[in-house]
């Protein structure tokens, strides 16, 4: 039956209210299957809700709608933790489709059915769409404006303040969910309403805030045109970052002389662009700087350093990439003084050798969720130095772990008495207290380059025979190259085993407080490494306290956000060691609900057929009968239209309605109870005759018949 | 005046029709009166007949005549000039025969209403009898078993209220002398829907006096075409059983007594009433009097249907007919519609308590 009090245009306009709604939520985080799901999901449930909404009764709508929600989510569950047969991408998709369209389906049908039965509890349905498109802006709380981006680039190329476009937002959303509240009866009436409450708006806007409002009545097109150029942002984005990639790679090949790798590009051309996305597994340790290692290079050629390509110098430094499963690689490093941290790594630019937080000892490489965005995506196990650097004092550093090819390859030092005269001079000065030790020796020769050193970009490259000489004997005005080696060559001139190791050095302090890291092309750095008897390597970074480079511009932190939930979307990307425990088996969980559900229906079906205390037990048993084949009465139909309904079928049903309904308003009678016992059986049997084969299998699988019947 | 038997608008059909003619003498009723409800369903069977016989393709209208006439109720017709209203009314009191012989009841009596009738033209008139020498009444038309009131709208309230007392309290008073109607007293009242140039319109109060208020539609293609083929041709009269005033009286009595009516039955129907009442597309909704006359009518449709107990089918075939004309709905709905959709929930509850259900 039509419900003759909403108007065909009126539901369609209420129906598009709620798939915008829907849209503003899912968009973000759905596929477009997905997002096709979720959509005829809310379509079909406004439908049904609509022409059927008088037979529907609340109570029972709004179980059947949470049903679905719940047999969408138990769905999402089979399809993702169950292995099938066909592809996983499949199950994926299939998963958040049907999840997808079942559980909006279900909450629109579940709102709209209680919005029906108490005008009250159409504010239930107003919430969600204000919700649903509030949950969008939710980064903008905390007044950060900025968020979306698309949005306020919109905004601002048009003249207009992000703040004004996102009132007015506001606005229409409020007034496209006082459309459902107030269920109005004529859809031009909503149309008018909404108009003048969006002019309104504007004019509140207008004389309120006093801002240029320009392009403003665009704002509901803008919302569409700027998810477009959201998707064109993001290509863009993607193409610089390749070509970025592609230059720094350069850099950091294993070929390449080390010239090319520096602190960054400056202040360049362009901003920074991010090459790699960190996820972190646990809460970071309280440091000012995160080092994600790529390389080293240990072996002295002339005046610089190389990296060894024999891979024996240093194992514990991954160069190659492990096809496919783990690398474990071996750590010199000390349990004792480290501690394992998980992290995941997503690469947005190529990369010869994998960058690594830390000392890392086993990588293993992940499925890329996004290869449209990711190079590639790999865990990382690293081990953090639990002690600052300043509480090892005592430790020696005299290689004398190593065997006496590395030892010597660690120390060796080009032919230049200069650099083990100026050690000499620094370690001198130290606290004779601590004369003799290695770590204070090393403390001496950092704190003397940071001292004396002068950080510029202008020096462009180590030029000449004896690059390193040059920096250090000379002006000493350089870059991370240039300190990291001259540290290098002064820690082996004193006997400490010294590499340098190339990477990106991340500032903590830049992080926002999301568990995501966002590396930079200008983080990449170049930094000294020592090694400690019973600690293992240990970073000593060199930060010259004199520098003719502006500060760092701030990074943005959104981006942070955005990369680390593009790459959260991969269901490994989750994977850690924290995590681990809260994985519960949702397969088995699912299969055995959905099992024991079965089990309950099928045992009250059972119960219900074979109760015969009472004639209406009896009758009641034989409705069963009819619910299961599909012929259950219809609500406020009366048993005699039913039993004339289904004359055809079951012509016994008639008189067996009527013998019942004699003993029910009539009064106990013998004989009619037993004319109701032989009815109810030949009723039965004539219901048996009269189905097909296939529709009385379904009807004895039915398991929720009974739960129909009236 | 209106002569009490006037032309009807409809000449009455043609007795030779013979449709239904061997089934007659099987429904025979029983000589010595109802003794069960069998017997009753057997008497209504019997007038049924007699009236299709006369009137064709009316047979749900019929069906609701009879239910009234056992009912103890009266009914509202609304037709369109020409529908067989006279012929239904007609045949029916032509059926009923007077057992007790009274001379000044007739079987069957129509009034035609018009705007210059007066009451007494109705109910009756004191009259100087030369012969005694003093004043004596003249009974009216309203003294007889079935009384036609043709196009009630027509005439002043006055003569409207005059009829709607006897239809009430089965009485006239004139000259301060009440005069007792006979315990059958059945009023058939017609209006025209449409025509309601210089009507006087029945106000709320007088329309709930009346138990039903039935549209005509239109007879269906086959029963116009008979109509046409059996049109002027000399009838036949047949053998058809009548059915005595006494027995009549005699029903009524026994389905007051012998139909049950659940307390679920009765609470149905007051939810029903209350649910239209709260409806807030309804200015006015229905009285107790027309709970307490549905009561009745229910009883009666469950015996013609064969049962001995009120069941929700009867009160579902019954709802429209009883509370649309007793409700003042708002401009622009349709009544019956809004009936239907208040039934829903309490008959849907009845529906369940009967298999034990809440």
């Amino acid at each position: 039956m039509t419900n003759s009090e909403v108007r065909p245009s009126v539901a369609v306009l209420q129906g598009v209210v709620l798939v915008a709604g829907a849209l503003f939520f899912l968009v973000p985080i759905s596929t477009p299957l997905g997002l096709l799901a979720a959509v005829s999901g809310i379509a079909g449930a406004c439908w049904v809700t609509w022409k059927h909404g008088a037979r529907i009764r609340s109570g029972r709508g709004a179980v059947v709608g949470l049903g679905a929600v719940l047999l969408g989510w138990l769905v999402e569950r089979l399809f993702t933790s169950v292995a099938w047969p066909w592809s996983p991408e499949a199950s994926l998709v299939l998963a958040d489709a049907l999840s997808l369209g079942l559980i909006a389906g279900g909450v629109v049908f579940t709102v709209r059915v209680l919005a029906k039965k108490a005008r009250a509890l159409a504010a239930v349905e107003f919430a969600l769409v204000v919700g649903a498109v509030a949950h969008a802006f939710a980064a903008h709380r905390h007044e950060r404006i900025h968020q979306p981006r698309v949005l306020a680039d919109f905004a601002w190329t048009n003249g207009v303040d992000p703040q004004t476009l996102l009132a007015a937002l506001g606005v229409v959303v409020v007034v496209m969910a006082a459309l459902l509240l107030l269920r109005v009866r004529s859809a031009s009436r909503a149309v008018a309403a909404l108009l003048i409450v969006v002019l309104l708006g504007l004019l509140a806007l207008q004389l309120g805030g006093g801002r240029p409002v320009k392009k403003l009545e665009d704002d509901e097109l803008g919302l569409s045109k700027d998810d477009g150029d959201e998707k064109a942002d993001a290509k863009d984005g993607e193409g610089k970052g390749s070509e970025g990639g592609g230059g720094k790679g350069d850099g950091s090949n294993k070929d390449g002389k080390g010239e090319g790798k520096g602190d960054g590009n400056g202040g360049g051309s362009g901003p920074p662009q991010p090459v790699a996305v960190v996820l972190l597994q646990d809460e970071l340790p309280d440091t000012p700087v995160l080092y994600f290692r790529q390389a080293v290079r240990s072996k002295q050629v002339g005046d610089s350093l190389v990296q060894d390509t024999s891979g024996q110098l240093d194992p514990d430094v991954p160069v190659t990439v492990p096809a496919g499963g783990t690398l474990t690689l071996p750590s010199p490093q000390s349990p004792d003084l480290h501690k394992p941290f998980d992290t995941t790594m997503f690469l947005l630019v190529d990369h010869a050798q994998l960058p690594a937080l830390g000392h890392p000892d086993q990588l293993t490489m992940l499925e890329n969720p996004d290869p449209r965005r990711f190079v590639a995506a790999y865990s990382v196990r690293s081990n953090l130095l639990v002690r600052p650097p300043e509480r090892l004092f005592g430790r020696e550093a005299n290689g004398a772990g190593f065997d006496e090819a590395r030892r010597a390859a660690y120390l060796a030092l080009p032919d230049d008495p200069r650099y083990r005269e100026l050690s000499d001079r620094i370690v001198r000065d130290v606290d004779p207290r601590f004369v003799g030790d290695d770590v204070m020796k090393a403390f001496a020769i950092k704190q003397f380059l940071e001292k004396e050193g002068f950080y510029s970009l202008a020096q462009k490259q180590l030029v000449g025979e004896t690059p390193t000489a040059n920096f250090l004997f000379g002006e000493m005005k350089g870059y991370c190259v240039h300190f990291a080696h001259a540290a290098t060559f002064l820690f082996r001139s004193q006997g400490i085993p010294a590499r340098v190791a190339l990477g990106y050095a991340v500032q903590t302090n830049r992080r926002g407080a999301g568990s995501s890291v966002l590396i930079y092309g200008n983080d990449a750095h170049a930094w000294p490494e020592v090694y400690l008897e019973g600690v293992g390597w240990v970073t000593f970074d060199i930060y010259p306290e004199r520098s003719d480079e502006p500060p760092r511009p701030p990074m943005e932190q959104e981006l942070e956000v955005v990369y680390g939930e593009l790459a959260r979307k991969d269901a490994t990307g989750g994977r850690g060691a924290p995590l681990k425990p809260l994985e519960l088996p949702w397969g088995p969980i699912a299969l055995g609900l959905v099992a024991s559900t079965l089990v309950a229906a099928y045992a009250i079906k059972l119960g219900r057929r074979l109760a015969r205390s009472s004639p209406a037990k009896v009758y009641r048993a034989v409705l069963d009968h009819l619910s299961d084949a599909g012929q259950a009465r219809h609500f406020g139909e009366s048993r005699e239209r039913h039993a004339q309904r289904l004359s055809s079928l079951a012509p016994s049903f008639a008189p067996l309605t009527d013998a019942h309904l004699r003993l029910a308003l009539k009064g106990p009678d013998t004989a009619a109870a037993q004319t109701v016992e032989q009815l109810a059986r030949a009723t039965v049997a004539e219901l048996r005759a009269a189905l097909p084969l296939r529709q009385r299998l379904v009807a004895a699988l039915n398991p929720i018949g009974w739960w129909f019947t009236r | 005046m209106t002569p009490p038997d006037s032309e009807p608008l409809v000449t009455p059909l043609s007795p030779t029709d013979v449709r239904t003619a061997p089934a007659i003498a099987a429904v025979a009723p029983a000589p010595a009166g109802p003794a069960s409800l069998d017997d009753v369903r057997r008497l209504a069977q019997t007038l049924r007949e007699r009236m299709r016989d006369q009137v064709m393709g009316r047979d749900d209208i019929i069906e609701l005549v009879l239910v009234a006439l056992f009912a103890d109720g009266h009914v509202l017709l609304e037709d369109y000039p020409g529908s067989g209203k006279t012929t239904l009314a007609k045949s029916l009191g032509h059926s009923i025969v007077d057992d007790l012989h009274h001379d000044e009841i007739a079987d069957f009596r129509r009034i035609q209403f018009t705007p210059d009738l007066l009451p007494s033209d109705v109910t009756g008139v004191m009259i100087f009898d030369t012969a005694t020498n003093g004043f004596s009444f003249r009974r009216g038309p309203v003294f007889a078993y079935v009384v036609l009131v043709d196009e009630i709208n027509r005439t002043s309230p006055k003569v409207q209220s005059a009829l709607l007392e006897a239809m009430a309290e089965k009485q006239v008073t004139v000259d301060n002398t009440t005069h007792r109607l006979d315990d059958l007293f059945f009023v058939l009242a017609t209006q025209n829907p449409l025509d309601s140039v210089g009507t006087y319109p029945l106000p709320m109060a007088q329309l709930d006096r009346f138990l039903f208020k039935l549209s005509m539609k239109h007879i269906d293609r086959a029963s116009e075409l008979e109509v046409l083929r059996t049109w002027g041709t000399p009838r036949t009269p047949r053998e058809l059983p009548k059915v005595t005033r006494g027995h009549v009286v005699a029903s009524r009595g026994l389905i007051r007594s012998q139909v049950a009516v659940d307390e679920r039955v009765q609470e149905c129907l007051v939810d029903i009433a209350r649910l239209l009442r709260a409806d807030k597309r309804v200015r006015q909704g229905v009285s107790t009097r027309c709970l307490v006359q549905a009561i009745p009518a229910l009883q009666t449709l469950a015996v013609l249907r064969g049962r001995d107990y009120v069941s929700s089918a009867d009160l579902e075939s019954l709802a429209p007919v009883l509370f649309a004309h007793r409700l003042d709905c708002a401009p622009g709905v349709q009544v019956d519609a809004l009936i239907t959709e208040t039934l829903r929930a309490p008959i849907e509850r009845l529906s369940r308590q009967t298999i034990g259900g809440a």
